[in-house]
């Protein structure tokens, strides 16, 4: 089993999830938003994610692959930055497999 | 609202929204209430905003300036729709604006109107929806390095 984690920095908001992942088994461990509010989204970004550790009891050395997506790609922590029409149509096409996924994406 | 991005709109409606003296809640219900929407530039912000100074300052309802810019996306979004060469399915939307009633409600009344027969969906995480996809994907690319670095050794 290994833990990844999603960082979503958008315009507004930062959001940030942890996974578990063992093969077909996957299961989120943690969700937070967090509004900008005229802070700087990159350390928001890294708070947001150390308290998500926090919470699951996890370390950053714990994290297979800590994914970025959105503005995120400038965090020095990243294992790997993916483009966000990638990263939404995978999700919801993994929640409603068989469905085609559109992004109406308004975060950015 | 590009093909590939979208362009802020989410923080494009919260100044509108802001503008207008309405809380973020009310922005779904509120436009469901629009009976005459005015359209703004689906594409600009800038030029969108100006749109809505211009509604204000004509006295154009708020209901009616929140619908026409969900109108206005959705046309965008439908216009995207049909350029992918979608006609049936389930079309899943993401991001923070999809959890606005009132975008989704524009989105359906569009699709009907230019014959795009998908089911237009929502899901309470589609604010997740690019970290949660980042988090998969992230998975899959870490087990396909170990795979490769498994036969390289």
């Amino acid at each position: 089993m290994i833990y990844t984690a999603g960082i979503d920095v958008g315009t507004g908001a930062v959001k940030t999830v942890l996974y578990s992942v063992d093969g077909a088994a996957v299961k989120q461990l943690t969700k937070r938003c967090d509004r900008v509010r005229q802070r700087d989204p990159l350390k928001l970004a890294a708070e947001a994610y150390d308290q998500s550790l926090e919470l699951a009891g996890l370390k950053r050395d714990d994290i297979a692959y800590c994914a970025t997506t959105g503005e995120g790609e400038s965090l020095g922590f990243q294992t790997g930055h993916f483009y966000s029409i990638s990263t939404s149509a995978r999700s919801m096409a993994v929640r409603y497999a068989s469905t085609s996924a559109a992004r109406c994406s308004a975060t950015r | 609202m590009t093909s590939q991005c979208a362009s802020g709109s989410g923080q494009f409606l919260e100044n509108i929204a802001r503008y207008l003296g309405i809380a973020q809640d009310e922005i779904g219900t509120l436009s469901q209430q629009g009976e005459t929407p005015e359209k703004v530039s689906g594409i600009c912000a800038v030029l969108a905003e100006t749109d809505v100074i211009n509604m204000v300052s004509r006295g154009i309802s708020a209901a009616n300036i929140l619908k026409g810019i969900h109108i206005s996306m959705a046309d965008r979004l439908a216009k995207l729709l049909k350029s992918a060469g979608t006609k049936d399915g389930v079309v899943m939307m993401t991001g923070g604006l999809a959890l606005d009633s009132g975008l989704v409600a524009a989105m359906r009344e569009i699709s009907a109107k230019e014959k795009i027969t998908v089911e237009i969906k929502s899901n309470p995480d589609s604010i997740y929806a690019g970290a949660i996809g980042a988090a998969l994907w992230g998975a899959f690319r870490h087990e396909k390095l170990s795979q490769l670095e498994r036969q390289a050794a």
